[in-house]
C-alpha cells in the first residue's frame, strides 16, 4: 500500500475548489459588466 | 428575426436554489471522501484523489454532451437560447477537462511515479481540451451571430466523438491508465461499497455545481445576446 502521500490529496482538492471559485468569481464579475452595459 | 429571452427557462429562476444545493453537496461530499471513505487497499489515502478527479471527468463528458444537443438544436430550431447554452456548457467543460488533466498529473505522480506521461487516456484527455478550447476561440473570429453560432454548432456536434474515444482509450489500447471501474461492460461497479456510495455522492454534487454554473453562466450569454441583438436593431 502506498503510504502517506496527504499532500497530493490537500492538493488536488485544493486546486480543485480554487479553480471552481475562481470560475464563479468571474461570472459574478461578468454578469456584473454585462448588467452595467445593458443599461 | 432572431428574438432572445430570459424568462422561459426554469432553471434560471431557480440559480439560488442551485447554488444553496450545490454548496451542501459539496460540503457532504467533502466529508464522505476525507472522512468517511476507507483508505483504499493499494493506494491508501491517496485513493481519495479519485471523488475529485472522475467527477470531474464524468462532468466533462456531461457539458460537451449538453454542447452537443444544443449545437443540433440551434441548427434545427435556430432560437438563440441553444447557442447560449452551447457556449456556457462549452466554457465549464473546458474548466473540468482542466481540472481533470492538472488533478490527474497530481494523482499521478504518488501511483504511477510521473506527473505526465504519453498514454492514450492523458493524450486524448488533453487533445478534447484544446478541441473545446478551439470551439471557444472559433466564437471570436465572427461578429456575425448567426454565422458565428453555426460555425459553433458544426463543431459541437463533430467534436462529440471525441468523448467515446477518451473513455474507450483504455480498452482500445495498452494503457497505464485504470480501466474504467464503474461504468464496464459485462459487470456491476468493482468498488468496495462506501467507496462507490462517496464517489455517486460526488458525482452527485458535481452536477450540482455544473447546473449551478451552467445556469449563471447561459443567463450572461442572454443577456449578452439582447444587448447586441437591440444594438442591431
Amino acid at each position: 500500500m502506498i503510504e502517506g502521500g496527504l499532500e497530493f490529496v490537500v492538493a488536488a482538492y485544493a486546486v480543485t475548489i480554487v479553480a471552481l471559485a475562481a470560475y464563479a468569481r468571474s461570472l459574478a464579475a461578468r454578469s456584473g459588466n454585462e448588467s452595467k452595459r445593458s443599461r | 428575426m432572431i428574438t432572445t429571452s430570459t424568462q422561459r427557462l426554469p432553471l434560471l429562476r431557480r440559480i439560488p436554489w442551485l447554488g444553496a444545493s450545490a454548496l451542501v453537496a459539496a460540503v457532504v461530499t467533502l466529508y464522505l471522501s476525507l472522512v468517511w471513505s476507507p483508505p483504499d487497499a493499494v493506494q491508501g489515502d491517496v485513493a481519495r484523489i479519485l471523488y475529485v478527479h472522475v467527477p470531474a471527468a464524468w462532468l466533462a463528458y456531461l457539458a460537451f454532451v449538453v454542447v452537443f444537443l444544443a449545437s443540433v438544436a440551434w441548427l434545427w430550431s435556430r432560437k438563440p437560447v441553444y447557442d447560449a447554452i452551447a457556449v456556457a456548457s462549452a466554457e465549464i467543460g473546458v474548466l473540468f477537462t482542466g481540472l481533470v488533466l492538472v488533478v490527474g498529473s497530481i494523482y499521478a505522480k504518488p501511483t504511477w511515479g510521473v506527473w505526465w506521461t504519453w498514454e492514450p487516456r492523458l493524450l486524448t484527455t488533453a487533445g478534447m481540451f484544446a478541441m473545446y478550447l478551439g470551439y471557444l476561440l472559433v466564437r471570436g473570429l465572427s461578429t456575425d451571430f448567426e454565422r458565428r453560432a453555426t460555425r459553433a454548432a458544426v463543431l459541437g456536434i463533430v467534436f462529440v466523438v471525441d468523448i467515446p474515444i477518451v473513455h474507450l482509450s483504455v480498452l482500445w489500447m495498452n494503457s497505464l491508465h485504470q480501466l474504467p471501474t464503474v461504468l464496464r461492460a459485462g459487470g456491476g461497479p468493482a468498488m468496495e461499497s462506501r467507496m462507490l456510495f462517496t464517489l455517486l455522492v460526488a458525482n452527485l454534487a458535481g452536477a450540482l455545481v455544473y447546473g449551478w454554473l451552467l445556469a449563471r453562466r447561459v443567463r450572461i450569454e442572454l443577456d449578452r445576446q439582447a444587448r447586441l441583438l437591440a444594438a442591431r436593431s
